[in-house]
């Protein structure tokens, strides 16, 4: 049993490179923000919704009424503010819960109309994660204003760790739902495929655009029972991605060929995972932005530029 | 202050495997679907015959048109259904509201072939039949009926 415990505090306080864990910050930070501008509209479009449909959950179950207009947008523009220090890193310790907490309050409070949309969840609680661990140990702009590089630490592992494993937690809840919902049936492909058609129904009804490649499908039943297969294995086999990167990277590509599905028949988009950035947690990023700097200064150094020592 | 290692190690595993333990707690608990936390019901579930309330613009002579989810709430089409249903849910005071203001927008939209009414509907459908068979709804219903402004439209002070 302690052999057990300390192969596991082994894997889980690995010690890692800092610049790992701040690249992270610097992904998911800068998704975060982009992601804020282009749904600001959405986000915003809350201030019009009739007070009789407000629903608080979560956090925001710490208010009975709806926010007025300028607290709205003034939470808001905090949240963009915050997320831009955030992701530069600068004052971290105080910046980055604020700004957790902001995005945290922003999302659901959008979701406290009665539609609880599942595409943020995991952008939410990467963010969180991020916020409380010591995420800008290095990559800190201006460059100035950041600490003094050091060795690699279970200090920055461990939070790379916990991003994989509340990833990897997220898809083996939905598989489980699944199977609790409507069992083993689910895999045959049935329900996929009334979801599917209820899907493209509810949007044309409301005038909306729909996935013509959904109901296209439709007529082929047999094709949903390895789609459902599939999308159902995902979700179930997803504590595989703990095992190394090799299988990390099989079942990234699962995951999101999974979501490439989704958009595809139904036309919902989780622009989180569809990105690439959910993923990340799970590879060795700063390698990966060694070996990119190394292509870039090749070929000017051939090209004549300085060669250094 | 400096903490220990040990310390620090301890506050690791809290908040690394303490937040992962609530992301999997809907699955012990049981409790409602919420955010952050979520049971992820989306797909779950086998369909049936579902029920969808839509607003739909109504002509004189019956001929009807969709409204567009952005007219009704916002551009966000699930989000708009569920504000729909939630006016169904609340009644009629809360159904004339939704139907009067997207009347108003309907008017202010349309052009020479401005519809007369605007009509809360309840409709059940197969949804795999609505693709394969036709659109048309197993059953059917008129919730609230409300006149678009500026249209001549006699007798649309009824609301049903």
């Amino acid at each position: 049993m302690r052999a057990l415990a300390r192969r596991f505090d082994s894997w889980f306080y690995a010690p890692m490179p800092r610049e790992r864990l701040a690249l992270l910050r610097l992904g998911i930070g800068a998704y975060a923000l982009i992601y804020l501008l282009g749904r600001a509209s959405h986000l915003n479009a809350v201030v019009d919704y009739p007070a009789s449909s407000f629903a608080p959950l979560g956090l925001v179950r710490l208010i009975q009424e709806p926010l007025a207009k300028h607290w709205v947008y003034g939470l808001f523009a905090a949240t963009l503010v915050t997320g831009a220090l955030f992701t530069s890193g600068l004052f971290y310790r105080v910046t980055a819960p604020v700004f957790a907490l902001l995005l945290l309050w922003v999302m659901t409070y959008r979701h406290a109309w009665g539609m609880i949309f599942h595409t943020d969840n995991l952008l939410v609680l990467h963010v969180l994660l991020l916020a409380f661990s010591p995420a800008a140990d290095a990559h800190v702009y201006p460059r100035s204003r950041g600490p003094a590089p050091g060795p690699e630490d279970g200090r920055h592992g461990w939070a790379v760790r916990a991003l994989c494993l509340v990833t990897v937690a997220s898809y083996v809840v939905a598989g489980v739902a699944k199977l609790t919902h409507t069992g083993w049936a689910w895999a045959a492909g049935g329900a996929l495929r009334e979801q599917v058609a209820y899907d493209a129904i509810r949007k044309i009804e409301l005038g909306s655009l729909h996935s013509p490649f959904g109901p296209w499908l439709l007529p082929h039943e047999w094709l949903f029972t390895p789609l459902s297969a599939f999308s159902l294995a995902t979700e179930l086999l997803a504590p595989i991605a703990l095992l190394g990167v090799r299988l990390a990277t099989v079942w990234c590509v699962a995951a999101w060929l999974f979501h490439v599905g989704v958009l595809a028949l139904m036309a919902i988009a989780f622009p989180y995972p569809l990105s690439g950035c959910a993923f990340l947690p799970f590879f060795p990023v700063e390698r990966w932005l060694s070996v990119a700097v190394q292509r870039f200064k090749g070929p000017r150094r051939a090209a004549g530029g300085p060669v250094g020592p | 202050m400096r903490c220990t290692e040990g310390a620090r190690r301890l506050l690791a595993y809290g908040i690394g495997l303490g937040a992962t333990a609530v992301v999997l707690s809907p699955l012990l608990s049981g409790a409602a679907d919420s955010f952050p936390l979520s049971t992820y019901p989306m797909f779950a579930r086998p369909r049936g015959q579902p029920i969808l309330y839509a607003l739909v613009a109504t002509a004189r002579d019956g001929s009807e048109r969709r409204v567009p989810a952005a007219l009704v709430a916002s551009g966000e089409v699930l989000q708009t259904k569920v504000l729909i249903q939630r006016s169904v849910e609340n009644g009629p005071l809360a159904m004339q509201a939704l139907c009067e203001a997207t009347a108003a927008k309907v008017a202010a939209m349309a052009g020479g072939d401005t519809p007369s009414f605007v009509d809360v509907v309840r409709r059940r459908y197969d949804p795999i039949g609505y693709f394969t068979t036709g659109p048309t709804p197993i059953e059917q219903e008129r919730l609230f009926r409300c006149p678009v402004p500026g249209v001549f439209t006699p007798g649309s002070k009824a609301p049903r």
